[in-house]
C-alpha cells in the first residue's frame, strides 16, 4: 500500500501497554545501578569513566532523534508523517538526561587531567580561560537545559492538537492517558487554532533547536572527551561527534519504528516500508558522512604528522586500543554501509533493525573511544562493567520511550498543513 | 524538501521529473526565440570580459609569472583563489542538481537546468584556470601521469595529483549527467526545429523516442548518475580542500576544511544560482517557472550552508585559540586585525552576518534584495578561498618569513576576465539549449590542444624571433629556487636553472666561463647553423673526460639510443618510437659541435637536455660517443682532437673533468 500519502484520517493508536516491558525495563535498571555501585567501590575512575561515556551515548540518541525531528520540520518532509512521534519519544528522556548530568558536574582530578596540568604546563595555562570548572559547570549545565527545554516545548507544541483531536473523541479509558491528556491541554484554544500555532512555534523553534544542538554537542565534546588531552585539538571534532549523536538518533528512530511496528496491528499497517526506507537511506546517507568526518580527521592529521596532533591517533592505533578501534570501523561504516546499500535491507524490518542495532553497538564503541583510552592507565582495554553500567541509562531510555508512546498517540494524528503558496509543482516546462 | 505533492503521487513515483521532461518543447521553443536588449547588453559586457581575460593571461605566458604579484613567501595568490571559487561553483552547480533530485525536490524542475549549466560554464573556467594558475602551462601535462621517455612520474602523494584525477572524474561524470538529462529535450528539439539543427539534434538524441521502456532505463540512469555525481562532488571538493589542509601550513592545516569547503562552494553555488537566475527571469520573461516560491526555497538553502560556513569559521578561530600554539594565535590574529584584516572582515561579513538576514521571510522574498544577497555573498566565498591561501601563506612559522603579498594589475584582470569568460558560456547556453552544451566541449578540446601546442619547438623559435625571449625563457621563478648567482670560480652540476638576464637564453649556458657562447635554438640546429655547426670542443678527451661522458651517456643518452648507441636497444623502442643509431654514417658525420647543439637544444623527437647537463658534460658526452663511434683517434695525451677545434690551452680550461665530475657527486 502506498504509504507515503497521509491517509485523511489516521486511527489513535497507543503502544500497547505490555506486562513484561516494566520488569525488563526494572532487571536493566537494577543490573546497571549493581554494576556501577561495584565498580564505584572498587575503583571510582573506571566507573566514572564508564558513566561519562555512556550518558555522552545515550544524550547524543535522545537529541540526534529529536533532531532528526527538527530537521524534518524544517524540510516539512511527509514520507515519515506516521514515525513522527517514535522521534519524538525521545524527548522523554531528557530530563532524565540532564538529571545524571548532574553527579558528572562534580568530577575533577579524577576525570578532567587538565585540572592537575594546569599547575605546571605552560600549554594548558594558555587555555585556563576556556577549562576551567565553573566555566564547564556552567556552559555544560545551561547548554544541556536549553537544549532539552528547547526540544521538550516541540514535543509538547506537537503532542498538544493530537490531545485535542483525542479529547474531541471521546477521550480515553485508561487514567494514565487521560491524566496526561488532561494535563496538556489545558488553556485550550480550539482545534484550528492549536493547530495554526504549533505549526508556526514549530517552525521557527526547528531551526533554532538544530543549532543549539550542534552548538552544545560541540561544547559537549570539547569539555568531556576533546579536553581529556589537553594539548590534543582537531577543529572537525565537534562536528564529528554532532553529527555522529544525529547518526545515532536516526538510527535509534528507526529500531524503535520496527518496535513499534511489531507491537500492534494498527501501528504495524500504518508503518510501511516507505517509512522504513526513508529512515534507512538517512541511516545510509549519515554512515557514509560519519565515515566522510572521520576520513576528513584521518587523512589531514596523518599526512600533517605533526607530534602533537598524532599523538590521539596513535594512542588508539596501538595496543590495547587497536583492536577496539578497527571493530568500531567495521560496526560503523563496513557492515551497515554494505548491508544498507541496496532497496530490500532497508524495506525489510528484520534487517533494518540488526543494521541500526550494529551502528548503535558501533557508535557506543566510538564514544568509548573517544574517552577512555586517553585516561585509561593499565588494565584491559575493555571489560564486562562499562556496558553493564549502559544498562542503567539503557532501561532508562526504554523506559521513557515505552512510557510516550504509550500515553500519547503513537502516530501523529493532526498533519501539518501545506502553506496556502505552495511550490509549483506543475511546471509548464523545466525551466 | 520532500514537499509531494498530489500530482507527484499520481505520477511515476520514483522520477518525478520525468513528466515534466515531456512537456519541454515549448519551452525550448521559448528559450530560442530571438533574444532581448538585456540578453545582448549582457552578452557583449561578457565579451569585453573574455578579451580582458586572454589578453592579461597572454601577458602572463609571454611575459613570465613574475609579471604577477606572487613573491616568496606568498607563491599562490588570486589565480588560485580563483580557481578555487570556481571549482567550487562548478561542483556545487552539479550538487544542487543532483542531491535535489535525489531527494526528490519537486521545485528542482524549475532550476536544475540553470545550475547546470552553471557548472558547465564554471568548470570550463575552472579548467583553464588549473592550467594558468600552474604559471608555466606548456609544462602542464607534466601533471599526466603517462609513460615518458624519461621513465618520470608526478608525484603520487601530492594534493595537487589527486586533484587532476578528481577533477577528470569530476568532468566525466558530470559531463554524462548533463547530457542524460538533455537527451529527452533534444528529441523533442529535433520534432520541432529544420535544417542543420535537425540534423545536430538527431545526433545528439541518439534515437530517443520516449517509450516507457526508454523512460525506464531513462531514469535507473539518471538516478545512478546522480548518487554519482553527488558522490563526487564531495569527494573531489574535499581533495581540493586537502591541498591545503594536509601541508602543515597554520591557517590550512585543519582537519574542518573538507566539510567546511564544500559547504562554501555549495554556499556561492547557490548564490550564483540566484545571481544568474534573477536576470535571466527578466529576460526571458520566465516569472510563471521561477516564483518567488523557488527563491524563497533557495535563500532557506543559502542560510543552511552559510550556518555551516560560520560554524567552521566560529570554531576555527576557537581552535587557533585553545591549540594555545603560539603560531596557529598569531596566524588567526593576523588574519583578523593583520594587513589583511579587510579581506577577513569582508569574509566574516558576508559568508557569516549577511545571510543572517535571510531569517527574515521578507528578504527571502524580495527578489532585489535576494540579488543583492547572494552578489555579496559569492563576494564573500571568493574572499574566504582568498583569506585561507594568502593570510596562511603570508604569516606561517618563522617571523622573518612573513611577507605580503599584492596581486598586480594583470591578475587582477585575469580574475575579473574569468567572470566574462563564465558568462560568455552561460549566456550562450540559455540561448542555444541542449546542443551547444555538447559541441562546445568539442571546443573546449581544440583550446586545449592550441595552449598546449606553443609548447613545442618551432613556435618557441617564433616567439624568440619576434619577441625576443620563449616560453622556456622566462622572468620567473621556482619555489624554493635560490635566485643569488652562483658563486664565483664555482661549476654548477646543471646549466639552466639560473634566471636569465633581460633577453637572454638561460638554456644551457656555460656558467663560470668567461666566454659567453651565442645562444642558438633548435631552429638553428636544424638549418645546420655555421655557428653552431662550427663550435669549438674546447675538451680533450682524455680518460677522465671520457669516463665522465660514459656517465652522462648512460644516464641521459642511453634510455634512447641504447647504452651501446645502436638505436635499436633504447627502452623507449618498444612504446613505438622510431629509432635513432649513433653509429650509423649520418651520426659519425656530424661535427662536434653540431653534437653538442643536438644535445643542447634538442632536435626533431629528440628533446633539449640543455636544462640538465651542463656546458663540459655535454662535451664530455660528446667524447665519449666519438670513442664509441670510433672516430676519435685513440686518445693520446697532448695530442689532437677532433672537430675544427682551434687548441686552447688545455690546462687553461676552466671545468675541467674532475672538478665537474666532483660537483655533480
Amino acid at each position: 500500500m502506498a504509504q507515503r500519502q497521509v491517509p485523511r484520517e489516521v486511527p489513535v493508536c497507543y503502544l500497547p501497554r505490555s506486562s513484561g516491558a516494566p520488569a525488563l525495563v526494572t532487571i536493566l535498571i537494577v543490573l546497571g545501578l549493581g554494576a556501577f555501585v561495584e565498580t564505584l567501590l572498587r575503583d571510582p575512575g573506571q566507573a566514572w569513566r564508564a558513566y561519562v561515556v555512556n550518558w555522552l551515548f545515550f544524550t547524543s540518541i535522545a537529541t540526534g532523534a529529536m533532531a532528526l525531528m527538527g530537521a524534518t520540520i524544517i524540510t516539512r518532509a511527509r514520507w515519515n508523517w506516521s514515525v513522527r512521534r517514535v522521534g519524538l519519544a525521545f524527548s522523554a528522556f531528557l530530563p532524565i538526561s540532564f538529571l545524571l548530568l548532574l553527579p558528572m558536574l562534580r568530577l575533577r582530578e579524577d576525570y578532567f587531567p587538565w585540572i592537575e596540568a594546569m599547575a605546571f604546563d605552560p600549554m594548558v595555562q594558555k587555555k585556563a580561560a576556556y577549562l576551567n570548572i565553573p566555566f564547564l559547570i556552567a556552559r555544560n549545565s545551561l547548554g544541556l537545559a536549553a537544549l532539552c527545554l528547547v526540544f521538550v516545548y516541540m514535543a509538547y507544541l506537537a503532542l498538544r492538537p493530537d490531545l485535542g483531536l483525542v479529547r474531541a473523541g471521546g477521550g480515553v479509558d485508561d487514567p494514565g492517558r487521560a491524566r496526561w491528556t488532561e494535563r496538556l491541554t489545558r488553556g485550550w484554544r480550539g482545534q484550528e487554532e492549536e493547530v495554526v500555532r504549533s505549526q508556526r512555534l514549530l517552525g521557527g523553534l526547528a531551526p533554532a533547536s538544530l543549532i543549539l544542538f550542534a552548538v552544545v554537542l560541540s561544547i559537549v565534546s570539547f569539555d568531556w572527551a576533546m579536553s581529556l588531552e589537553p594539548h590534543w585539538f582537531s577543529t572537525i571534532f565537534g562536528a564529528w561527534f554532532f553529527m555522529g549523536a544525529f547518526w545515532g538518533g536516526v538510527a535509534a528512530v528507526a529500531w524503535a519504528a520496527v518496535y513499534l511496528k511489531r507491537r500492534d496491528p494498527d501501528l504495524n499497517r500504518l508503518v510501511g516500508p516507505q517509512q522504513l526506507h526513508g529512515l534507512g537511506m538517512l541511516t545510509l546517507t549519515l554512515t557514509v558522512l560519519w565515515a566522510y568526518l572521520f576520513w576528513s580527521q584521518y587523512i589531514v592529521i596523518w599526512y600533517g604528522k605533526l607530534p602533537w596532533e598524532q599523538a590521539w591517533i596513535i594512542l588508539r592505533s596501538e595496543a590495547p586500543w587497536a583492536g577496539l578501534t578497527i571493530l568500531t570501523l567495521i560496526l560503523c561504516f563496513l557492515i551497515p554501509f554494505g548491508g544498507l546499500l541496496g532497496r530490500k535491507p532497508k524495506r525489510t524490518p528484520w534487517s533494518l533493525r540488526l543494521f541500526a542495532t550494529v551502528i548503535l553497538v558501533g557508535l557506543w564503541l566510538e564514544r568509548y573511544l573517544m574517552v577512555v583510552p586517553s585516561l585509561h592507565d593499565e588494565g584491559p582495554a575493555i571489560t564486562l562493567m562499562e556496558p553493564a553500567i549502559g544498562l542503567l541509562f539503557l532501561g532508562l531510555l526504554l523506559c521513557s520511550v515505552r512510557w510516550f508512546l504509550a500515553t500519547f498517540p503513537a502516530v501523529q494524528l493532526w498533519q501539518p498543513m501545506e502553506e496556502t503558496e505552495s511550490v509549483k509543482t506543475e511546471p509548464k516546462g523545466g525551466k | 524538501m520532500m514537499t509531494a505533492s498530489d500530482e507527484d503521487d499520481q505520477g511515476v513515483q520514483t522520477h518525478p521529473d520525468i513528466r515534466s521532461f515531456a512537456q519541454v518543447n515549448q519551452d525550448l521553443l521559448q528559450m530560442l526565440s530571438r533574444p532581448g536588449k538585456g540578453w545582448w547588453i549582457l552578452f557583449l559586457l561578457s565579451v569585453v570580459g573574455v578579451v580582458l581575460f586572454f589578453a592579461a593571461w597572454g601577458h602572463v605566458v609571454f611575459r613570465g609569472i613574475g609579471v604577477t604579484g606572487l613573491m616568496s613567501p606568498v607563491g599562490w595568490g588570486v589565480l588560485v583563489t580563483t580557481f578555487v571559487f570556481w571549482v567550487g561553483i562548478a561542483h556545487s552547480g552539479i550538487l544542487i542538481s543532483a542531491i535535489l533530485f535525489l531527494f526528490r525536490a519537486p521545485w528542482r524542475q524549475s532550476i536544475y537546468r540553470a545550475a547546470e549549466a552553471m557548472a558547465v560554464s564554471a568548470v570550463m573556467t575552472a579548467g583553464l584556470f588549473s592550467l594558468i594558475y600552474l604559471g608555466r602551462v606548456w609544462h602542464a601535462y607534466w601533471l599526466i601521469p603517462y609513460p615518458n621517455e624519461r621513465f618520470l612520474w608526478p608525484n603520487f602523494r601530492s594534493p595537487l595529483l589527486w586533484d587532476v584525477f578528481g577533477l577528470t572524474a569530476f568532468i566525466t561524470v558530470s559531463a554524462a549527467f548533463f547530457y542524460l538529462g538533455t537527451l529527452p529535450d533534444a528529441a523533442a528539439a529535433r520534432d520541432h526545429v529544420t535544417g542543420w539543427r535537425k540534423r545536430l539534434y538527431t545526433i545528439l538524441a541518439m534515437g530517443w523516442r520516449g517509450t516507457d521502456r526508454e523512460w525506464h532505463h531513462f531514469g535507473k540512469a539518471y538516478l545512478l548518475l546522480a548518487a554519482l555525481a553527488t558522490l563526487l562532488v564531495l569527494t573531489v571538493h574535499s581533495v581540493v580542500s586537502w591541498r591545503f589542509a594536509v601541508s602543515i601550513v597554520p591557517g590550512w592545516h585543519s582537519t574542518i576544511f573538507a566539510p567546511y569547503f564544500v559547504a562554501g562552494a555549495t554556499l556561492s553555488g547557490l548564490a550564483m544560482v540566484i545571481t544568474l537566475t534573477v536576470p535571466l527571469r527578466k529576460i526571458f520573461k520566465l516569472e510563471a517557472y521561477l516564483t518567488v516560491r523557488h527563491f524563497d526555497v533557495l535563500a532557506k538553502l543559502i542560510l543552511l550552508t552559510s550556518l555551516v560556513v560560520l560554524y567552521s569559521h566560529l570554531t576555527e578561530l576557537f581552535m587557533a585559540w585553545y591549540s594555545g600554539e603560539e603560531v596557529m594565535r598569531s596566524s588567526f590574529w593576523n588574519r583578523l586585525f593583520g594587513p589583511y584584516w579587510w579581506a577577513t572582515w569582508t569574509m566574516m561579513v558576508c559568508t557569516g552576518l549577511v545571510p543572517i538576514f535571510l531569517w527574515l521571510r521578507r528578504v527571502r522574498r524580495s527578489i532585489p534584495t535576494l540579488f543583492v544577497v547572494s552578489l555579496l555573498i559569492n563576494m564573500g566565498v571568493w574572499f574566504e578561498r582568498f583569506v585561507i591561501i594568502v593570510t596562511s601563506l603570508s604569516h606561517e612559522y618563522m617571523p622573518f618569513a612573513w611577507g605580503l603579498y599584492r596581486p598586480s594589475l594583470t591578475e587582477m584582470a585575469v580574475v575579473v576576465g574569468s567572470f566574462g569568460w563564465f558568462f560568455f558560456w552561460f549566456l550562450l547556453f540559455t540561448r542555444i539549449l541542449p546542443p551547444v552544451a555538447i559541441s562546445r566541449m568539442r571546443i573546449l578540446g581544440a583550446l586545449g590542444l592550441l595552449l598546449v601546442g606553443p609548447g613545442c619547438s618551432p613556435l618557441d623559435d617564433a616567439m624568440v624571433a619576434l619577441f625576443g625571449r620563449s616560453m622556456r625563457d622566462q622572468a620567473s621563478f621556482r619555489p624554493y629556487e635560490n635566485p643569488l648567482p652562483a658563486p664565483e670560480e664555482s661549476v654548477p652540476f646543471a646549466a639552466g636553472n639560473l634566471p636569465a638576464g633581460v633577453f637572454e637564453v638561460n638554456l644551457g649556458q656555460p656558467e663560470g666561463l668567461e666566454e659567453v657562447l651565442p645562444p642558438f635554438t633548435p631552429l638553428d640546429v636544424m638549418h645546420e647553423a655555421p655557428d653552431v655547426v662550427h663550435l669549438t670542443n674546447p675538451v680533450f678527451p682524455e680518460e677522465a673526460s671520457l669516463q665522465r661522458g660514459e656517465r652522462i651517456f648512460l644516464r641521459f643518452c642511453a634510455p634512447c639510443h641504447g647504452p651501446s648507441g645502436d638505436g635499436v636497444s633504447g627502452y623507449i623502442i618498444p612504446a613505438g618510437y622510431p629509432p635513432f643509431p649513433l653509429l650509423s654514417d649520418r651520426a659519425e658525420g656530424f661535427t662536434d659541435g653540431y653534437l653538442y647543439g643536438i644535445i643542447r637544444v634538442g632536435r626533431g623527437l629528440m628533446p633539449a637536455f640543455g636544462h640538465q647537463v651542463s656546458h663540459f658534460d655535454r662535451w664530455h658526452a660528446v667524447n665519449f660517443l666519438r670513442v664509441m663511434q670510433g672516430v676519435s683517434r685513440v686518445p693520446v695525451q697532448g695530442m689532437g682532437r677532433d672537430g675544427p677545434s682551434e687548441g686552447a690551452g688545455d690546462g687553461a680550461i676552466p671545468g675541467e673533468p674532475d672538478a665537474s665530475s666532483e660537483s655533480s657527486n
